[in-house]
């Protein structure tokens, strides 16, 4: 889970193909709580990252959808499962 | 929502529901609620089906930061909406195999197992009106009792008398209540049937009579407008057989040609390659984004670190295999590429049970600001 900061194409004018490429710059979001659901909801907490680099890269295709999140508690959200059938099918 | 909202109020946690409520992010096919819970007097299909998407979270969410007294009161509320929540999402579910009606089950096992918690929250207004005639009944009798007595009393004794005569009063209120609150009602009752329903005679969404509302205006209004008004029903179904007719075949065809790829003219044995309509789509960037041309643009535009971006790109540039490195791993070379900002990207996302059919999730890139054009998020 991520969430997208800035979503570019790039192309490199530097060489003979002028290769064009789409780009996501997206800020990391790891599960709180060691990946435990809350009992009984069974929604699971996420948080920003504390260690380690918490911005990356990736390419647009690795890009599979948009989730709902929640504010919870400070710094922390908890992904709302149950927002349509196929989050619900896939996360439960 | 009544019950949720009567223990909300009892465990003064209707702030921390608004709050929530109002930082709900819009999602594909899910309508933002403009209003504060509590200001939907009337709640209409749609806004039920939306708040059933949310509720579970919503709740989740307000009744946080628990000290252990409170956990497991708290725990029993949670746990009943999400079941109820739970069964009516697989419900809806287009096909079913023996697990997922048995995970339909235990849903409404656990439904029941937790609802008492919402009891109290239950009183109807009939109730309320026999609790009143009964106390103003005991008020009566106790103020009849008190007049009988002939000796006097001190001020203390006075006090004590009226408060205990509260209590008792409170208490009777409260044993009648009890006493009359249930949930035998016929909606509560239904959701048993459901798992066997599914059994007999297929999927529940088949029989949602959404269809048959709809059906009204296609079916019924506009056959109307075609006929001459000189017996209109004959007209009616006549027009609507011939288009329901045409929509099978239109509909076996397609399903032909997705089994095959080619179509087969029956006598001629002439084939054709078939025309898929629902061939996956394309992931499109939208909203290009004014003064992006550069990195260094981008990142102004942006609010981001230069640097952060920078240190990124030669990260990913480097995991990228020798051969196929299509991006210089030197900074300032890298600061010279032609860059475009895009604002929103268009996924497809494929439904359940529909691999034809793709919802198109259109994602929001703010940068560093919430979304339309708020300030800054809490992080």
């Amino acid at each position: 889970m991520a969430r997208l900061l800035a979503l570019f194409t790039i192309r490199n004018i530097l060489s003979e193909a002028e290769a064009v490429h789409r780009l996501a710059f997206v800020c990391i979001l790891n599960p709180a709580n060691s990946g435990r659901f809350h009992i009984a909801s069974g929604h699971i907490p996420l948080g920003r990252r504390v260690n380690g680099r918490d911005m990356q890269i990736f390419s647009i295709g690795a890009v599979i959808g948009q989730a709902q999140v929640i504010p919870s508690w400070e710094r922390q959200w908890i992904v709302n499962h149950r927002i349509d059938l196929r989050t619900f099918n896939e996360i439960y | 929502m009544e019950w949720v909202e009567g223990f909300l109020k009892k465990d003064k946690r209707q702030q921390a529901f608004d709050d929530a409520w109002k930082e709900i992010p819009p999602y594909p096919g899910f309508s933002v609620a403009k209003k504060a819970y509590r200001e939907i007097t009337q709640w209409q299909g749609k806004e039920m089906r939306n708040l059933g998407r949310c509720i579970s979270a919503v709740l989740a969410s307000a009744l946080r930061n628990l000290d252990s007294s409170q956990y497991h009161d708290f725990k029993s509320p949670v746990k009943c909406v999400s079941a109820l929540v739970d069964f009516s999402l697989m419900a809806q579910y287009r096909s079913h195999t023996p697990d997922t009606l048995s995970y339909m089950e235990s849903y409404l096992q656990t439904l029941h197992r937790t609802k008492d918690i919402f009891l109290k929250f239950r009183t109807s207004k009939a109730t309320r009106t026999q609790a009143d005639r009964q106390d103003w009944q005991l008020r009566e009798l106790m103020a009849n009792q008190r007049a009988k007595e002939v000796h006097h009393r001190t001020v203390a004794n006075h006090r004590r008398q009226a408060d205990q005569e509260r209590v008792k009063r409170s208490d009777r209120r409260k044993d009648l209540i009890r006493g009359e609150n249930h949930f035998n009602f016929i909606k509560m009752h239904y959701l048993t049937h459901f798992a066997s329903h599914v059994r007999r005679f297929g999927t529940i969404s088949m029989d949602s009579t959404e269809i048959g509302e709809l059906a009204h205006k296609d079916q019924i209004k506009d056959g109307y407008r075609r006929s001459n008004k000189n017996d209109a029903a004959r007209q009616i179904l006549s027009q609507y057989g011939r288009q329901h007719a045409l929509g099978m075949r239109l509909q076996t065809i397609e399903a032909l040609s997705k089994v095959k790829g080619v179509i087969v003219a029956a006598e001629s044995g002439m084939e054709m390659p078939a025309f898929s309509s629902h061939s996956t789509p394309r992931r499109v960037l939208k909203g290009r984004m004014k003064n992006t041309s550069t990195l260094t643009e981008l990142c102004t535009t942006l609010n981001i670190h230069y640097s952060d971006m920078m240190q990124e790109i030669l990260r990913f540039t480097r995991q990228t295999a020798a051969d196929d490195r299509w991006l210089p791993a030197d900074p300032t070379e890298l600061g010279l590429l032609a860059v475009q900002g895009f604002a929103q990207p268009e996924i497809p996302v494929a439904n359940l049970q529909e691999t034809d059919r793709f919802q198109i999730h259109r994602a929001r890139c703010t940068g560093t600001k919430a979304f339309r054009t708020g300030g800054p998020r809490k992080h």
